[in-house]
């Protein structure tokens, strides 16, 4: 997975990884597989946010 | 002789006529003063005095002159005068005759400032849509005024105390008189050509009209409305208003109010920065807000649709067939047994009928039984009955009481009819027999 994506491409990607969990037709191998993804890219994001919001309360104090 | 002495008053004014009008002095004269007493004469010719606080001189114009007027006189009007003196004998009244006037200073200046204004006017340089914007933070403001006064001072200060980031360029000029018109030009043109300056302040201190003038000439007019860089102009009073002001971009009252029209306020700033980082602040947060909350939904979303769930789906689903299968099975089971039992039952009958049969022998027994026990029972009572009857009939009862029976040869005698005369007939009793003869019979009376 690229470190680089801007927080909203990887919410888009997790978007996309949801969509597919979601639909009925995925297979158990592969919603394992991108189930896996999802936790990774939800974990980046949160990531992202917390530095996000750790800067936001620097610059305000 | 004594008469000699006395000049005749057409004498006397001849004499001083003369004198008059062959003065040098006198033959061309230059004055001012005011005009009262207009009259346009039918003639065409202008008849008024002119005067000032002191002294009153009568004056006239013919028609030849004044029909080379640039404007119209009345009284009041302040003028310029050439002219000569001369005097008319009839009345002893001495006049001025002229044959050019224009309005005095300010009347003069008035009329070629309202004529200049209409001009420019006609031609579009006051335009609204002409001015140009000034700008907000500028980082070099030009200031075309004298070298000394108030103006460059006001401008520093007021800078200095609104926007220290603005630097000021100073472009001297003679604010009046010769070459003040030239000089203005000349900086208006060298700081487009040769200065960054965003703005530029074009500035004089209060004066006279006469002292104003040269930011109504109309090079000045028009350096100004060529000027690529927008202009501020200061000049004067705030009542004096030049044509400067007009073409100008944007017109201040005073230097210190060009300086803060040409620049912001510090303290605005700072204000507005600090606005600017609170609402980028509250924009940031709002931001991340949702952004978190957009990504709580998706996580939420991907929880529940975790191949977990979907295994747990999937097993229940097995689960349920698998139940399925047993129930279906032990139905199976279930049905066949059931029909296996219909079938033992029906197997089973004969014994059953057998029991059946056998409860009927019983219960036809025992009604049998009864039945011969009521029977008997009947008979014994009967019997009994019977007995008693006969008990009740025997005879050796009946003769106990009294009784007894008459028998002839072993019959019972119940009539008299039965008997004859010498019959032997045996008499019973209860407790022996007699042998008798009859020796008389008598039947009853019926």
């Amino acid at each position: 997975m690229s470190e680089k994506l801007s927080f909203e491409e990887t919410i888009k990607k997790l978007e996309t990884v949801v969509k597919a969990l979601e639909s009925k037709e995925i297979s158990l191998e592969e919603s394992i597989e991108k189930y896996q993804e999802g936790l990774k890219l939800s974990k980046a994001l949160y990531e992202m946010i917390q530095k996000a919001e750790s800067l936001i309360v620097e610059e305000k104090s | 002789m004594q008469q000699q002495k006395y000049l005749t008053v057409s004498a006397l004014t001849e004499y001083i006529k003369i004198k008059l009008e062959n003065d040098q002095h006198l033959k061309r004269v230059f004055l001012k003063g005011e005009i009262s007493n207009f009259t346009h004469h039918g003639s065409g010719h202008l008849y008024f005095s002119l005067k000032d606080e002191d002294a009153t001189i009568s004056a006239m114009m013919f028609k030849s002159y004044a029909s080379n007027l640039n404007f119209k006189p009345k009284s009041g009007d302040k003028v310029l005068v050439e002219g000569y003196i001369s005097l008319y004998k009839a009345r002893g009244t001495y006049s001025i005759s002229i044959f050019s006037m224009t309005l005095d200073g300010i009347g003069e200046l008035y009329l070629q400032f309202e004529k200049n204004k209409e001009m420019f006017s006609k031609m579009g340089y006051f335009d609204a849509s002409l001015k140009k914007p000034v700008p907000k933070f500028p980082k070099v403001i030009a200031v075309i005024t004298s070298k000394t006064g108030a103006v460059i001072q006001d401008i520093k200060t007021t800078v200095s105390r609104r926007y220290l980031l603005a630097k000021i360029e100073l472009y001297p000029i003679l604010v009046q008189g010769d070459g003040s018109k030239n000089d203005i030009v000349k900086a208006l043109n060298r700081v487009n050509e040769e200065s960054q300056a965003d703005v530029i302040i074009l500035g004089r201190g209060g004066g006279s009209i006469e002292d104003l003038w040269s930011f109504n000439e109309p090079e000045v007019v028009i350096a100004i409305h060529q000027s690529k860089i927008p202009v501020i102009t200061a000049i004067g009073h705030e009542t004096d208003t030049t044509l400067s002001d007009y073409v100008a971009d944007l017109r201040a009252a005073t230097p210190t109010a060009a300086a803060e029209l040409a620049t912001p306020n510090m303290t605005d700033i700072l204000k507005e920065i600090k606005d600017k980082v609170d609402l980028a602040y509250y924009y940031m947060v709002e931001r991340l807000k949702n952004s978190r909350q957009l990504l709580l939904n998706l996580d939420e979303r991907l929880q529940v649709s975790s191949p977990i769930n979907k295994l747990q789906l999937e097993k229940k689903l097995i689960t349920n067939l698998v139940e399925n299968l047993h129930r279906l099975y032990k139905n199976n089971l279930s049905d066949k047994k059931h029909h296996i039992h219909l079938l033992t039952q029906s197997l089973q009958s004969p014994q059953e009928k057998i029991l059946r049969y056998r409860e009927t022998i019983d219960v036809q027994t025992k009604r049998l039984y009864q039945l011969y026990r009521q029977s008997t029972e009947f008979r014994h009572y009967q019997h009994q009955t019977m007995l008693n009857k006969l008990e009740g009939l025997n005879p050796l009862k009946i003769m106990q009481r009294g009784f007894s029976l008459t028998t002839k040869n072993d019959k019972v005698i119940t009539s008299i009819e039965q008997i004859h005369i010498d019959d032997t007939l045996k008499i019973d009793y209860k407790d022996g027999h007699a042998k008798v003869k009859v020796l008389s019979k008598e039947g009853k009376d019926k």
